[in-house]
Protein backbone atom coordinates (compact mmCIF):
# COMPACT_ATOMS: atom_id res chain seq x y z
CA UNK A 1 0.00 0.00 0.00
CA UNK A 2 2.84 2.37 0.91
CA UNK A 3 4.76 1.11 -1.54
CA UNK A 4 1.99 1.92 -4.12
CA UNK A 5 1.48 5.47 -2.79
CA UNK A 6 5.32 6.03 -3.05
CA UNK A 7 5.66 4.91 -6.71
CA UNK A 8 2.27 6.75 -7.68
CA UNK A 9 3.96 9.62 -6.23
CA UNK A 10 7.04 9.34 -7.94
CA UNK A 11 5.32 8.91 -11.55
CA UNK A 12 3.43 12.05 -10.54
CA UNK A 13 6.30 13.94 -9.92
CA UNK A 14 8.10 12.89 -13.12
CA UNK A 15 5.27 13.72 -15.62
CA UNK A 16 5.30 17.43 -13.64
CA UNK A 17 9.03 17.47 -14.70
CA UNK A 18 8.12 16.68 -17.70
CA UNK A 19 5.26 19.20 -18.68
CA UNK A 20 7.89 21.93 -16.61
CA UNK A 21 10.70 21.37 -19.14
CA UNK A 22 8.21 21.87 -22.42
CA UNK A 23 6.57 24.75 -20.75
CA UNK A 24 10.53 25.84 -20.42
CA UNK A 25 11.79 24.74 -23.60
CA UNK A 26 10.93 27.77 -25.65
CA UNK A 27 12.88 30.29 -23.20
CA UNK A 28 15.72 28.14 -22.91
CA UNK A 29 15.85 27.82 -26.63
CA UNK A 30 15.45 31.29 -26.73
CA UNK A 31 18.51 31.87 -24.36
CA UNK A 32 20.88 29.25 -26.22
CA UNK A 33 19.76 31.05 -29.63
CA UNK A 34 20.45 34.59 -28.55
CA UNK A 35 24.97 33.41 -27.11
CA UNK A 36 25.39 31.49 -30.50
CA UNK A 37 27.18 32.61 -33.72
CA UNK A 38 25.81 32.98 -36.74
CA UNK A 39 27.60 30.12 -38.16
CA UNK A 40 26.37 27.66 -35.16
CA UNK A 41 22.90 28.70 -36.36
CA UNK A 42 22.74 27.02 -39.42
CA UNK A 43 24.92 23.83 -38.14
CA UNK A 44 22.88 22.77 -34.90
CA UNK A 45 19.89 24.78 -33.81
CA UNK A 46 19.30 21.73 -30.93
CA UNK A 47 22.65 20.77 -30.15
CA UNK A 48 24.66 22.26 -27.07
CA UNK A 49 26.46 25.92 -27.40
CA UNK A 50 30.54 25.38 -27.61
CA UNK A 51 30.93 28.87 -26.53
CA UNK A 52 28.86 31.78 -25.35
CA UNK A 53 28.58 34.59 -27.80
CA UNK A 54 27.89 37.75 -25.46
CA UNK A 55 28.84 40.13 -28.59
CA UNK A 56 25.36 39.68 -29.89
CA UNK A 57 23.62 41.32 -27.07
CA UNK A 58 26.28 44.70 -27.01
CA UNK A 59 25.36 44.44 -31.02
CA UNK A 60 21.90 44.87 -30.29
CA UNK A 61 21.85 46.86 -27.57
CA UNK A 62 23.46 49.36 -30.25
CA UNK A 63 21.80 48.47 -33.13
CA UNK A 64 18.50 49.08 -32.02
CA UNK A 65 18.49 51.73 -30.17
CA UNK A 66 17.13 49.80 -27.00
CA UNK A 67 18.63 52.40 -24.61
CA UNK A 68 16.06 54.55 -25.93
CA UNK A 69 12.95 52.37 -26.15
CA UNK A 70 14.01 51.07 -22.10
CA UNK A 71 13.72 54.35 -21.08
CA UNK A 72 10.28 54.76 -23.04
CA UNK A 73 8.88 51.51 -21.67
CA UNK A 74 10.40 52.79 -17.46
CA UNK A 75 8.74 56.39 -17.99
CA UNK A 76 5.56 54.76 -18.95
CA UNK A 77 5.51 52.21 -16.49
CA UNK A 78 6.67 54.18 -13.64
CA UNK A 79 4.45 57.12 -14.33
CA UNK A 80 0.81 55.48 -15.33
CA UNK A 81 1.31 53.71 -12.04
CA UNK A 82 2.13 56.99 -10.14
CA UNK A 83 -1.27 57.97 -11.51
CA UNK A 84 -3.29 55.25 -10.86
CA UNK A 85 -2.50 54.78 -7.45
CA UNK A 86 -3.39 58.92 -7.12
CA UNK A 87 -6.16 58.84 -8.47
CA UNK A 88 -7.95 55.33 -7.56
CA UNK A 89 -6.83 55.82 -4.18
CA UNK A 90 -7.89 59.15 -3.99
CA UNK A 91 -11.58 58.50 -5.17
CA UNK A 92 -11.72 55.44 -3.76
CA UNK A 93 -11.45 57.48 -0.25
CA UNK A 94 -13.91 59.45 -1.33
CA UNK A 95 -16.70 56.55 -2.02
CA UNK A 96 -15.13 54.54 1.10
CA UNK A 97 -14.85 57.05 3.49
CA UNK A 98 -16.71 60.54 3.02
CA UNK A 99 -20.37 60.93 2.49
CA UNK A 100 -21.14 63.06 -0.28
CA UNK A 101 -24.27 63.85 -2.31
CA UNK A 102 -24.33 61.25 -5.39
CA UNK A 103 -21.81 58.97 -3.81
CA UNK A 104 -23.31 55.66 -4.42
CA UNK A 105 -24.06 57.17 -8.29
CA UNK A 106 -20.36 57.56 -8.98
CA UNK A 107 -19.72 54.42 -7.51
CA UNK A 108 -21.77 52.64 -10.23
CA UNK A 109 -20.67 54.69 -12.90
CA UNK A 110 -16.75 53.61 -12.29
CA UNK A 111 -18.26 50.50 -11.83
CA UNK A 112 -19.89 49.57 -14.99
CA UNK A 113 -16.85 50.84 -16.43
CA UNK A 114 -15.39 46.96 -15.57
CA UNK A 115 -18.17 45.34 -18.63
CA UNK A 116 -16.84 48.34 -21.07
CA UNK A 117 -14.31 46.51 -23.17
CA UNK A 118 -11.39 48.84 -24.63
CA UNK A 119 -12.90 48.18 -28.17
CA UNK A 120 -15.87 49.48 -27.32
CA UNK A 121 -13.89 53.24 -27.06
CA UNK A 122 -11.21 52.21 -28.75
CA UNK A 123 -12.33 54.52 -32.40
CA UNK A 124 -13.81 57.20 -30.74
CA UNK A 125 -10.91 57.68 -28.35
CA UNK A 126 -8.19 57.90 -30.90
CA UNK A 127 -9.80 60.87 -31.88
CA UNK A 128 -10.02 62.45 -28.84
CA UNK A 129 -6.49 61.65 -27.92
CA UNK A 130 -5.49 63.37 -31.80
CA UNK A 131 -7.49 66.42 -30.82
CA UNK A 132 -5.82 66.82 -27.37
CA UNK A 133 -2.46 66.89 -28.94
CA UNK A 134 -1.60 63.71 -27.66
CA UNK A 135 -0.70 61.47 -30.18
CA UNK A 136 2.74 59.68 -30.67
CA UNK A 137 3.40 61.09 -27.33
CA UNK A 138 4.15 59.44 -24.09
CA UNK A 139 1.88 61.28 -21.76
CA UNK A 140 -0.83 60.44 -23.61
CA UNK A 141 0.02 56.41 -23.66
CA UNK A 142 0.45 57.23 -19.82
CA UNK A 143 -3.19 59.16 -19.65
CA UNK A 144 -5.02 55.78 -21.21
CA UNK A 145 -3.15 53.35 -19.00
CA UNK A 146 -4.94 55.57 -16.19
CA UNK A 147 -7.74 55.79 -17.24
CA UNK A 148 -8.22 51.75 -18.32
CA UNK A 149 -7.08 51.58 -14.51
CA UNK A 150 -9.58 53.57 -13.04
CA UNK A 151 -12.90 51.14 -12.44
CA UNK A 152 -11.51 47.86 -11.48
CA UNK A 153 -8.76 49.85 -9.41
CA UNK A 154 -11.74 51.87 -7.81
CA UNK A 155 -13.64 48.14 -7.54
CA UNK A 156 -10.43 46.59 -5.64
CA UNK A 157 -9.40 49.29 -3.69
CA UNK A 158 -12.67 50.78 -2.24
CA UNK A 159 -14.25 47.38 -1.70
CA UNK A 160 -10.79 47.04 1.27
CA UNK A 161 -11.47 50.26 2.22
CA UNK A 162 -14.81 49.50 3.77
CA UNK A 163 -13.08 47.05 5.46
CA UNK A 164 -11.22 49.48 7.38
CA UNK A 165 -13.41 49.92 10.85
CA UNK A 166 -15.27 53.60 10.71
CA UNK A 167 -14.25 54.45 13.99
CA UNK A 168 -10.64 55.48 13.04
CA UNK A 169 -11.96 58.00 11.01
CA UNK A 170 -14.24 59.08 14.18
CA UNK A 171 -11.31 59.33 16.49
CA UNK A 172 -9.06 61.33 13.83
CA UNK A 173 -11.32 64.05 12.99
CA UNK A 174 -12.20 64.53 17.47
CA UNK A 175 -8.45 64.77 16.81
CA UNK A 176 -8.83 67.60 14.50
CA UNK A 177 -7.62 65.58 11.61
CA UNK A 178 -8.40 67.29 7.86
CA UNK A 179 -9.86 64.71 4.87
CA UNK A 180 -6.85 65.25 3.37
CA UNK A 181 -4.40 64.50 6.56
CA UNK A 182 -6.78 61.21 7.00
CA UNK A 183 -6.30 60.10 3.37
CA UNK A 184 -2.53 60.66 3.38
CA UNK A 185 -1.60 59.84 6.84
CA UNK A 186 -3.96 56.83 8.05
CA UNK A 187 -5.74 55.35 4.92
CA UNK A 188 -3.30 55.10 2.50
CA UNK A 189 -0.57 53.53 5.04
CA UNK A 190 -3.84 51.13 6.19
CA UNK A 191 -4.47 49.67 2.99
CA UNK A 192 -0.60 49.10 1.80
CA UNK A 193 -1.88 45.28 0.66
CA UNK A 194 -4.38 46.05 -2.01
CA UNK A 195 -2.21 48.78 -3.51
CA UNK A 196 1.00 46.65 -3.32
CA UNK A 197 -1.35 43.98 -5.02
CA UNK A 198 -2.88 46.71 -7.76
CA UNK A 199 0.54 47.88 -8.67
CA UNK A 200 1.93 44.11 -9.38
CA UNK A 201 -1.07 43.64 -11.43
CA UNK A 202 -0.63 47.12 -13.59
CA UNK A 203 2.93 47.14 -13.59
CA UNK A 204 3.01 43.84 -15.39
CA UNK A 205 0.39 44.91 -17.88
CA UNK A 206 1.60 47.62 -18.70
CA UNK A 207 5.35 46.62 -19.35
CA UNK A 208 3.97 44.04 -21.54
CA UNK A 209 1.24 46.10 -23.79
CA UNK A 210 1.13 45.67 -27.13
CA UNK A 211 -1.77 46.90 -28.41
CA UNK A 212 -1.53 50.58 -26.98
CA UNK A 213 1.93 51.11 -27.81
CA UNK A 214 0.97 49.89 -31.13
CA UNK A 215 -1.59 52.37 -31.81
CA UNK A 216 -0.49 55.39 -30.16
CA UNK A 217 3.02 55.55 -31.16
CA UNK A 218 4.41 55.79 -34.37
CA UNK A 219 7.85 57.51 -34.21
CA UNK A 220 11.01 55.07 -33.11
CA UNK A 221 12.07 58.07 -30.69
CA UNK A 222 9.24 56.78 -28.75
CA UNK A 223 8.74 53.32 -29.04
CA UNK A 224 8.21 51.08 -26.00
CA UNK A 225 10.20 47.90 -25.82
CA UNK A 226 7.18 46.09 -26.69
CA UNK A 227 6.69 47.77 -30.00
CA UNK A 228 10.02 48.55 -30.30
CA UNK A 229 10.94 44.49 -30.66
CA UNK A 230 8.63 44.43 -33.30
CA UNK A 231 11.08 46.40 -35.66
CA UNK A 232 14.18 43.86 -34.95
CA UNK A 233 12.59 42.23 -37.91
CA UNK A 234 13.82 44.81 -40.30
CA UNK A 235 16.97 45.94 -38.61
CA UNK A 236 18.01 41.86 -38.29
CA UNK A 237 15.79 40.05 -40.59
CA UNK A 238 16.32 36.43 -40.22
CA UNK A 239 19.43 36.54 -37.72
CA UNK A 240 17.63 34.54 -35.53
CA UNK A 241 20.56 34.93 -33.05
CA UNK A 242 20.52 38.47 -32.85
CA UNK A 243 16.70 38.35 -32.67
CA UNK A 244 16.51 35.71 -29.46
CA UNK A 245 19.45 38.10 -28.08
CA UNK A 246 17.15 41.21 -28.01
CA UNK A 247 14.00 39.05 -27.27
CA UNK A 248 15.72 37.99 -23.72
CA UNK A 249 16.92 41.76 -23.34
CA UNK A 250 13.49 43.05 -23.35
CA UNK A 251 12.65 39.93 -21.05
CA UNK A 252 15.17 40.38 -18.36
CA UNK A 253 13.16 42.82 -16.13
CA UNK A 254 10.32 40.82 -15.86
CA UNK A 255 12.09 37.42 -15.74
CA UNK A 256 14.31 38.99 -12.83
CA UNK A 257 11.17 40.50 -10.80
CA UNK A 258 9.46 37.37 -11.55
CA UNK A 259 11.89 35.05 -9.90
CA UNK A 260 12.10 37.36 -6.68
CA UNK A 261 8.85 38.22 -6.20
CA UNK A 262 6.90 35.09 -8.10
CA UNK A 263 4.73 34.09 -5.10
CA UNK A 264 3.17 38.13 -4.99
CA UNK A 265 3.13 37.92 -8.84
CA UNK A 266 1.07 34.98 -9.25
CA UNK A 267 -1.36 36.67 -5.98
CA UNK A 268 -1.60 40.17 -7.35
CA UNK A 269 -2.40 38.59 -11.02
CA UNK A 270 -4.78 36.22 -10.18
CA UNK A 271 -6.35 38.62 -7.48
CA UNK A 272 -9.20 39.74 -9.97
CA UNK A 273 -10.40 36.28 -10.74
CA UNK A 274 -10.62 34.81 -7.05
CA UNK A 275 -11.69 37.33 -4.62
CA UNK A 276 -11.08 37.54 -0.84
CA UNK B 1 -16.65 66.95 13.55
CA UNK B 2 -18.18 66.00 10.36
CA UNK B 3 -15.84 66.12 7.28
CA UNK B 4 -15.60 69.61 5.84
CA UNK B 5 -18.29 70.05 3.23
CA UNK B 6 -17.48 69.38 -0.91
CA UNK B 7 -13.65 67.99 0.28
CA UNK B 8 -15.11 64.87 -1.18
CA UNK B 9 -15.63 66.37 -4.49
CA UNK B 10 -11.55 67.07 -4.80
CA UNK B 11 -10.74 63.79 -4.17
CA UNK B 12 -13.01 62.18 -6.85
CA UNK B 13 -12.91 64.61 -9.82
CA UNK B 14 -9.24 64.13 -11.22
CA UNK B 15 -10.42 60.24 -11.64
CA UNK B 16 -13.82 61.39 -12.52
CA UNK B 17 -12.43 63.68 -15.41
CA UNK B 18 -10.00 61.08 -16.72
CA UNK B 19 -12.91 58.30 -17.00
CA UNK B 20 -15.75 60.10 -18.35
CA UNK B 21 -13.66 61.73 -21.14
CA UNK B 22 -11.68 58.99 -21.94
CA UNK B 23 -14.00 55.88 -21.72
CA UNK B 24 -17.63 56.87 -21.30
CA UNK B 25 -17.87 59.56 -23.91
CA UNK B 26 -15.63 57.34 -26.08
CA UNK B 27 -18.07 54.10 -25.64
CA UNK B 28 -21.48 56.30 -25.83
CA UNK B 29 -20.10 57.59 -28.91
CA UNK B 30 -19.54 54.15 -30.76
CA UNK B 31 -22.97 53.53 -30.51
CA UNK B 32 -23.84 56.80 -32.44
CA UNK B 33 -21.03 55.89 -35.50
CA UNK B 34 -21.91 52.49 -35.55
CA UNK B 35 -25.06 53.63 -36.79
CA UNK B 36 -23.03 56.28 -39.59
CA UNK B 37 -20.89 55.58 -42.32
CA UNK B 38 -17.79 57.64 -40.92
CA UNK B 39 -14.58 57.11 -42.47
CA UNK B 40 -12.19 58.86 -40.38
CA UNK B 41 -11.73 61.76 -42.67
CA UNK B 42 -15.46 63.11 -43.34
CA UNK B 43 -16.12 66.10 -41.17
CA UNK B 44 -19.31 65.35 -38.77
CA UNK B 45 -21.61 67.89 -41.71
CA UNK B 46 -20.90 64.93 -44.26
CA UNK B 47 -21.37 62.11 -42.00
CA UNK B 48 -24.72 60.18 -42.84
CA UNK B 49 -26.85 58.00 -40.52
CA UNK B 50 -27.21 54.79 -42.31
CA UNK B 51 -29.81 53.22 -40.26
CA UNK B 52 -28.98 49.68 -39.10
CA UNK B 53 -26.99 49.19 -42.07
CA UNK B 54 -23.74 48.54 -40.44
CA UNK B 55 -25.45 45.80 -38.49
CA UNK B 56 -27.45 44.12 -41.40
CA UNK B 57 -24.00 43.66 -43.36
CA UNK B 58 -22.32 42.55 -40.47
CA UNK B 59 -24.60 39.75 -39.70
CA UNK B 60 -25.71 38.67 -43.11
CA UNK B 61 -23.14 39.44 -45.98
CA UNK B 62 -19.70 39.89 -44.20
CA UNK B 63 -17.67 36.61 -45.31
CA UNK B 64 -14.76 37.82 -43.59
CA UNK B 65 -16.05 38.65 -40.66
CA UNK B 66 -18.20 34.88 -40.56
CA UNK B 67 -14.84 33.81 -40.79
CA UNK B 68 -13.10 35.69 -38.13
CA UNK B 69 -16.48 34.54 -36.03
CA UNK B 70 -15.80 30.43 -36.96
CA UNK B 71 -11.93 31.06 -36.57
CA UNK B 72 -12.83 32.63 -32.91
CA UNK B 73 -15.05 29.52 -32.02
CA UNK B 74 -12.58 27.06 -32.86
CA UNK B 75 -10.22 28.95 -30.75
CA UNK B 76 -12.64 29.19 -27.61
CA UNK B 77 -13.62 25.32 -28.21
CA UNK B 78 -9.68 24.73 -28.17
CA UNK B 79 -8.82 26.83 -24.82
CA UNK B 80 -12.45 25.23 -23.11
CA UNK B 81 -11.55 21.78 -23.74
CA UNK B 82 -7.92 21.28 -24.34
CA UNK B 83 -6.82 24.40 -22.39
CA UNK B 84 -8.92 24.35 -19.37
CA UNK B 85 -8.97 20.53 -19.53
CA UNK B 86 -4.60 20.27 -19.27
CA UNK B 87 -4.84 23.36 -16.54
CA UNK B 88 -7.17 21.26 -14.27
CA UNK B 89 -5.68 18.26 -14.72
CA UNK B 90 -2.08 20.19 -13.55
CA UNK B 91 -3.86 21.56 -10.65
CA UNK B 92 -5.02 18.57 -9.23
CA UNK B 93 -1.38 16.64 -9.98
CA UNK B 94 -0.03 19.70 -7.82
CA UNK B 95 -2.32 19.67 -5.03
CA UNK B 96 -0.91 16.85 -4.44
CA UNK B 97 1.73 16.48 -1.79
CA UNK B 98 4.81 15.76 -3.71
CA UNK B 99 8.38 17.47 -4.21
CA UNK B 100 9.02 20.25 -6.31
CA UNK B 101 5.14 21.43 -6.24
CA UNK B 102 6.41 25.10 -5.97
CA UNK B 103 8.77 24.97 -8.78
CA UNK B 104 6.48 23.20 -11.30
CA UNK B 105 3.82 25.88 -10.36
CA UNK B 106 6.44 28.65 -11.02
CA UNK B 107 7.48 27.54 -14.13
CA UNK B 108 4.43 26.52 -15.83
CA UNK B 109 3.24 30.22 -14.60
CA UNK B 110 6.33 31.83 -16.34
CA UNK B 111 4.85 32.30 -19.48
CA UNK B 112 1.85 34.50 -18.33
CA UNK B 113 4.23 37.08 -17.14
CA UNK B 114 6.21 37.31 -20.75
CA UNK B 115 5.01 39.59 -23.57
CA UNK B 116 2.81 38.19 -26.41
CA UNK B 117 5.36 39.97 -28.48
CA UNK B 118 8.09 37.96 -26.61
CA UNK B 119 6.06 35.04 -27.20
CA UNK B 120 4.92 35.33 -31.05
CA UNK B 121 8.51 35.74 -31.88
CA UNK B 122 9.98 32.45 -29.83
CA UNK B 123 7.37 30.57 -31.09
CA UNK B 124 7.88 31.85 -34.85
CA UNK B 125 10.76 30.65 -34.41
CA UNK B 126 10.37 27.21 -33.18
CA UNK B 127 7.69 27.24 -36.35
CA UNK B 128 9.70 28.60 -38.75
CA UNK B 129 9.83 26.17 -41.97
CA UNK B 130 13.77 26.52 -42.75
CA UNK B 131 15.81 27.03 -38.93
CA UNK B 132 12.56 25.95 -36.60
CA UNK B 133 12.96 23.26 -34.20
CA UNK B 134 10.08 21.73 -34.41
CA UNK B 135 10.91 20.41 -38.09
CA UNK B 136 13.86 19.45 -37.06
CA UNK B 137 12.98 17.56 -34.24
CA UNK B 138 10.16 15.98 -36.81
CA UNK B 139 13.20 15.44 -39.33
CA UNK B 140 15.45 14.09 -36.86
CA UNK B 141 12.80 11.38 -35.84
CA UNK B 142 12.07 9.73 -39.23
CA UNK B 143 9.07 12.45 -39.56
CA UNK B 144 10.13 13.99 -42.42
CA UNK B 145 6.96 14.08 -44.03
CA UNK B 146 5.19 15.89 -41.67
CA UNK B 147 7.41 19.02 -41.73
CA UNK B 148 5.38 21.63 -43.07
CA UNK B 149 5.69 25.53 -43.33
CA UNK B 150 3.42 25.58 -39.95
CA UNK B 151 2.48 29.16 -39.98
CA UNK B 152 1.90 29.46 -43.73
CA UNK B 153 -0.22 26.65 -44.55
CA UNK B 154 -3.68 27.50 -44.08
CA UNK B 155 -4.57 24.19 -42.90
CA UNK B 156 -2.36 24.56 -39.82
CA UNK B 157 -1.66 28.16 -39.27
CA UNK B 158 -4.65 28.66 -36.84
CA UNK B 159 -4.24 25.45 -34.61
CA UNK B 160 -0.89 26.56 -34.32
CA UNK B 161 -1.04 29.95 -32.89
CA UNK B 162 -3.95 28.60 -30.40
CA UNK B 163 -1.28 26.10 -29.02
CA UNK B 164 1.06 29.11 -28.34
CA UNK B 165 -1.72 30.55 -26.77
CA UNK B 166 -2.97 27.43 -24.55
CA UNK B 167 1.18 27.89 -23.54
CA UNK B 168 1.29 30.86 -22.43
CA UNK B 169 -2.24 30.84 -20.82
CA UNK B 170 -2.64 27.45 -19.30
CA UNK B 171 -0.43 28.18 -16.41
CA UNK B 172 -2.86 31.40 -14.94
CA UNK B 173 -5.96 29.16 -15.09
CA UNK B 174 -3.93 26.54 -13.30
CA UNK B 175 -3.34 29.11 -10.66
CA UNK B 176 -6.90 29.95 -10.25
CA UNK B 177 -8.03 26.45 -9.84
CA UNK B 178 -5.44 25.42 -7.36
CA UNK B 179 -6.00 28.08 -5.24
CA UNK B 180 -9.64 26.78 -5.64
CA UNK B 181 -8.77 23.14 -5.03
CA UNK B 182 -7.13 24.50 -1.51
CA UNK B 183 -10.01 25.87 -0.37
CA UNK B 184 -12.09 22.39 0.15
CA UNK B 185 -11.18 21.07 3.69
CA UNK B 186 -9.15 17.99 4.01
CA UNK B 187 -11.98 16.55 6.79
CA UNK B 188 -14.59 16.18 3.41
CA UNK B 189 -11.81 14.12 2.05
CA UNK B 190 -11.07 11.74 5.03
CA UNK B 191 -15.09 11.84 5.90
CA UNK B 192 -15.47 9.70 1.76
CA UNK B 193 -12.70 8.09 2.71
CA UNK B 194 -14.73 6.30 5.91
CA UNK B 195 -16.96 5.82 3.54
CA UNK B 196 -14.87 4.05 1.52
CA UNK B 197 -14.79 6.37 -1.58
CA UNK B 198 -12.18 5.19 -3.80
CA UNK B 199 -9.85 8.12 -5.73
CA UNK B 200 -11.90 8.44 -8.52
CA UNK B 201 -15.70 8.61 -6.65
CA UNK B 202 -13.60 10.69 -4.16
CA UNK B 203 -12.89 13.20 -7.82
CA UNK B 204 -16.50 13.20 -8.87
CA UNK B 205 -18.80 13.11 -5.68
CA UNK B 206 -16.56 15.59 -3.44
CA UNK B 207 -13.98 17.70 -5.96
CA UNK B 208 -15.88 18.12 -8.97
CA UNK B 209 -18.87 19.22 -7.44
CA UNK B 210 -17.14 21.85 -5.09
CA UNK B 211 -14.82 22.95 -8.02
CA UNK B 212 -17.73 23.69 -9.94
CA UNK B 213 -18.09 27.92 -8.85
CA UNK B 214 -14.21 28.22 -9.66
CA UNK B 215 -14.62 25.99 -13.37
CA UNK B 216 -17.36 28.74 -14.01
CA UNK B 217 -14.97 31.08 -13.33
CA UNK B 218 -12.22 29.76 -15.08
CA UNK B 219 -14.70 29.48 -18.29
CA UNK B 220 -16.14 32.84 -18.67
CA UNK B 221 -12.08 34.35 -18.16
CA UNK B 222 -11.28 32.18 -20.99
CA UNK B 223 -13.88 33.41 -22.77
CA UNK B 224 -13.34 36.64 -22.61
CA UNK B 225 -9.66 36.63 -23.12
CA UNK B 226 -10.17 34.60 -25.90
CA UNK B 227 -12.73 37.24 -27.88
CA UNK B 228 -9.98 39.67 -27.42
CA UNK B 229 -7.34 38.17 -28.70
CA UNK B 230 -4.82 40.13 -30.83
CA UNK B 231 -1.34 40.59 -30.46
CA UNK B 232 -0.38 37.07 -31.35
CA UNK B 233 -2.27 36.83 -34.68
CA UNK B 234 -1.42 40.36 -35.69
CA UNK B 235 2.32 39.81 -35.25
CA UNK B 236 2.82 35.92 -36.31
CA UNK B 237 0.15 35.79 -39.07
CA UNK B 238 -1.53 39.18 -39.39
CA UNK B 239 -5.07 37.15 -39.91
CA UNK B 240 -3.50 35.27 -43.57
CA UNK B 241 -2.95 32.86 -45.02
CA UNK B 242 -6.00 34.39 -46.90
CA UNK B 243 -8.41 34.65 -43.71
CA UNK B 244 -7.32 31.81 -41.95
CA UNK B 245 -5.88 32.69 -38.95
CA UNK B 246 -8.61 36.22 -38.80
CA UNK B 247 -10.07 36.35 -35.78
CA UNK B 248 -13.01 39.04 -34.25
CA UNK B 249 -10.46 41.15 -32.81
CA UNK B 250 -7.86 41.89 -35.65
CA UNK B 251 -11.16 42.20 -38.11
CA UNK B 252 -12.34 45.24 -35.74
CA UNK B 253 -8.34 46.67 -36.25
CA UNK B 254 -7.72 46.20 -39.75
CA UNK B 255 -11.77 48.01 -40.50
CA UNK B 256 -10.95 51.00 -38.41
CA UNK B 257 -7.53 51.64 -38.89
CA UNK B 258 -6.45 49.76 -42.45
CA UNK B 259 -9.86 50.28 -44.31
CA UNK B 260 -10.68 53.22 -41.89
CA UNK B 261 -14.37 52.15 -42.06
CA UNK B 262 -15.27 53.73 -38.23
CA UNK B 263 -18.39 53.11 -38.22
CA UNK B 264 -18.66 49.87 -39.51
CA UNK B 265 -15.18 48.84 -37.08
CA UNK B 266 -17.86 50.57 -34.39
CA UNK B 267 -20.60 48.02 -34.93
CA UNK B 268 -18.39 44.69 -34.51
CA UNK B 269 -17.18 46.75 -31.13
CA UNK B 270 -20.70 46.98 -29.99
CA UNK B 271 -21.10 42.98 -31.25
CA UNK B 272 -18.31 42.42 -29.10
CA UNK B 273 -19.22 44.42 -26.20
CA UNK B 274 -22.70 42.82 -26.59
CA UNK B 275 -21.26 39.62 -25.65
CA UNK B 276 -18.55 40.99 -22.97
CA UNK B 277 -21.01 42.69 -20.80
CA UNK B 278 -23.22 39.64 -20.46
CA UNK B 279 -20.27 37.26 -19.69
CA UNK B 280 -18.77 39.62 -17.35
CA UNK B 281 -22.50 40.12 -15.47
CA UNK B 282 -22.36 35.81 -14.82
CA UNK B 283 -18.87 36.34 -13.73
CA UNK B 284 -20.23 38.88 -11.28
CA UNK B 285 -22.92 36.72 -10.46
CA UNK B 286 -20.95 33.50 -10.13
CA UNK B 287 -18.21 35.21 -7.65
CA UNK B 288 -21.38 36.91 -5.58
CA UNK B 289 -22.64 33.41 -5.42
CA UNK B 290 -19.24 31.57 -4.04
CA UNK B 291 -19.14 34.17 -1.67
CA UNK B 292 -22.48 34.03 0.01
CA UNK B 293 -21.45 29.71 0.22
Amino acid sequence: MLAEKTLYKKLIFLLMLGVSAFVAYPLLLMIGTSLKSENELYLNSVGLLNSFHFENYVRVWQEARLARMFSNSIIVTAASLAGIVLLVTSASFAIARLRFKGSRLTYLLFFSGIFIPFQLSMVPLMIVIRALGLYNNLFGLILVYVNLAIPFGIFLVAGYMKTVPMELDESARMDGCSDWTLYRKIIVPLIKPVTVTLIILQCIQIWNDFFLPNLLISTTANKTVTVGIMSFRGTFSTTWNLLMAGVTITLLPVMGFYLFTQKYIIGGMTAGAVKG
Amino acid sequence: MASKKGSAYWFILPALIVYVVLTLLPSFYTFIYSLTNYDGILKLSQLRFVGLDNYIYLLTRDKQMGQALLNTLVWLVFQLVLGNGLAFLFALLLNQKIRGTNLFRAVIFLPVVISSVAVSFVWGFILDPQVGDLNKFLQAAGLGEWTRNWLGDSSTALISIILVDIWKSVGFNMVILLAGLQTIPSDVYEAGKIDGAGPWRAFTRITFPLMIPVLGVVTILTVNGTLRTFDMVYILTGGGPGYATEVLMTRIFSEAFTANRMGYASSLAVLLFVVLFFLAYAQLKMTEQKDTN
